[in-house]
């Protein structure tokens, strides 16, 4: 669907003078470099990357929006910039800070604008409208005009618009960016039902990692430009989450310390969190102990913090 | 084409959405337009005489009514909606349209035009009925070369704001282009006065600009002062330089998505 090859973008600096700053000579700033991705049918694909990574620049090398300095991007088969028609057709785009709504006009019309640029037959619109309008709640906003809708509400509606002519790929560009949690909530829930029941592709960028932890299965990791991991969103997290955590409920018989001299240990009334360093023991191991010093009512292994691993890689500058 | 028509439809409604704003700026025209009339009538009235500068007084308020209609039909609003798009960063979702993003930009100008343009012709036709004996009334066959040049000359227009606008792309501010713009198409069109009235060293340079094509060289044919034969050169002449700007917007858009920085990444 998506092949990216060692794709790269440079942007010119000119030089600029004015009368308050200093000249900067021109130069040439690095956006991607040597990015890969091999996106395939019905696959959720993250994003990761901080402030400045080059994850939008990415997204519209993909989109043909912007030429690549060097290497080659194939949407369907097909160079985006020299067949912006086909490309577009098979794809819905949703920059979370810009709308694709026209925003003077009620969102009901701005649908039926998309029914007829994207040419959608009159029954693959209805399906899609009426899947929109029931599972992002619609109906209340559908005649306002987009312009008089709060940032939640707009972006439930970009949504919609996007999926009208049943896009085969999604590029989602941090598609819940200030949203409150219910919002949040519907958007990913519908997201992770469009990949999974409808097949659609789609590749997200988001800072809100609870996003891509709920929606996507792969992940590729960008920082200052350079990809620096693709793969399963969950090897991501177990390579590089170096705590393993468990979460008890029951009442405490023993010391767990003495059996584990190392670990870390929060108790709480009746609950206890118990993180100790992957190299020290196993988890196996621990659980046996936690059952010798708890008379357990209920145990979690929690699964690695995504937060947690993202923070790592970009403020410790670990590489993968 | 189908698709440009979905585009001008929607840049009808959204103009047509907001009626105080749409109403208030077709006033605005009209105030300078009674100013400009009351002027050219205190210059005769000055000099006494029926002709001013090879201009019979009635040419040449009939100019200054076919030249308030063809320079107001695309609103200061419509004109600058695409830099005011790129400045904010909301012109990538033209980009990511199975559409051309040349045509989305004219279709949206052309929503305006229609409106206002329709809106001032349908004024001024009831003004040269009301006023016909002060007026110049052309023959049918010169009303028929007027308005064939007069819709190349507003093509030509478009086309000229889309490459203003896009170099916005280049720039951090839009209203400078914007002043810049009105001021250079507003003086060499001969939208505030007849290019004839121009000194001869304006007036070669205004020759070589495309700017004259818009207004003066239709209401040329108004007039009667352009023959059939003088037609189908100035038409070519005006192809040519819609043709001109056309390549010119797809060298610019070329070179908009080799170095693009779009607002808010």
């Amino acid at each position: 669907m998506l092949k990216i090859d060692e794709l790269e973008k440079c942007y010119r600096n000119k030089e600029k003078r004015s009368i308050f700053h200093t000249t900067k000579s021109k130069e040439e700033k690095k956006a991607l470099d040597g990015i890969n991705i091999d996106l395939k049918e019905g696959q959720a694909l993250a994003c990761i990357g901080e402030n400045g990574a080059g994850k939008s620049t990415l997204i519209k090398c993909a989109l043909g929006i912007l030429s690549p300095t060097s290497g080659s991007v194939r949407l369907f088969g097909e160079d985006p910039r020299r067949n912006k028609k086909y490309c577009m057709q098979k794809v819905g785009v949703v920059f979370g800070q810009k709308t694709n709504l026209w925003i003077d006009i009620p969102v009901i019309e701005s649908y039926k604008a998309v029914k007829q640029i994207y040419k959608v037959d009159n029954d693959t619109f209805k399906r899609n409208y009426e899947m929109v309008m029931e599972l992002l709640e619609l109906k209340d906003i559908i005649d306002v005009p987009a312009r008089r809708l709060s940032l939640g509400q707009r972006m439930r509606a970009d949504i919609g618009l996007v999926l009208l002519h049943g896009p085969e790929l999604l590029f989602m560009d941090e598609p819940t960016l200030g949203l409150d949690i219910n919002v949040k909530y519907t958007i990913r829930k519908f997201l992770r039902q469009l990949n999974q029941q409808e097949k659609t592709s789609i590749f997200l960028t988001s800072h809100d990692l609870d996003d891509i932890d709920e929606i996507c299965d792969d992940a590729i990791v960008i920082s200052k430009g350079k990809q620096i991991y693709s793969g399963k969103l969950d090897e991501l997290k177990n390579v590089y989450a170096d705590k393993h955590i468990i979460k008890i409920s029951g009442m405490k018989t023993g010391n767990i310390l003495s059996l584990f001299p190392g670990v870390e240990l929060t108790e709480k009334e009746n609950q206890s969190i118990i993180s100790w360093d992957k190299s020290c023991y196993s988890v196996q191991d621990v659980i046996s102990g936690v059952f010798r010093m708890y008379a357990v009512d209920d145990i979690e292994v929690r699964e690695p913090d995504i937060d947690e691993v993202v923070s790592r890689i970009f403020t410790e500058g670990v590489s993968i | 084409m189908k698709n440009f028509w979905t585009y001008l439809k929607i840049s009808i409604k959204s103009k047509l959405y907001y009626r105080t704003s749409f109403i208030l700026n077709m006033i605005s025209p009209i105030i300078v337009l009674c100013g400009q009339v009351l002027l050219w009538k205190g210059i005769f009235k000055l000099n006494n005489a029926s002709d001013f500068a090879d201009m019979s007084r009635n040419a040449m308020f009939s100019y200054i009514l076919i030249a308030f209609v063809l320079n107001n039909s695309l609103n200061w609003s419509t004109e600058n909606s695409l830099s005011k798009d790129i400045r904010n960063g909301t012109v990538v979702s033209k980009m990511i349209r199975p559409t051309t993003f040349l045509s989305q930009n004219i279709a949206d100008m052309f929503g305006g035009v229609l409106i206002q343009g329709l809106f001032y012709t349908l004024l001024v036709i009831v003004i040269f009925f009301i006023a016909a004996k002060d007026l110049f009334v052309p023959s049918f066959s010169n009303l028929l070369l007027f308005v064939l040049s007069a819709i190349l000359g507003m093509i030509l227009r478009l086309m000229i704001n889309d490459f203003f606008s896009l170099l916005c792309f280049f720039v951090t501010g839009y209203l400078g282009i914007a002043w810049l713009k009105n001021a250079i198409t507003n003086f060499f069109s001969g939208a505030m006065i007849p290019i004839t009235l121009f000194p001869v060293t304006l007036k070669s340079i205004a020759g070589y600009l495309p700017f004259k094509y818009m207004i003066q060289v239709p209401i040329s044919f108004f007039l009667g002062e352009y023959t059939f034969a003088d037609g189908i050169k100035t038409y070519t002449v005006q192809i040519l330089w819609i043709l001109f700007f056309i390549i010119l917007h797809c060298l610019i858009y070329r070179k908009i998505r080799i170095n693009l920085v779009i607002a808010g990444g």
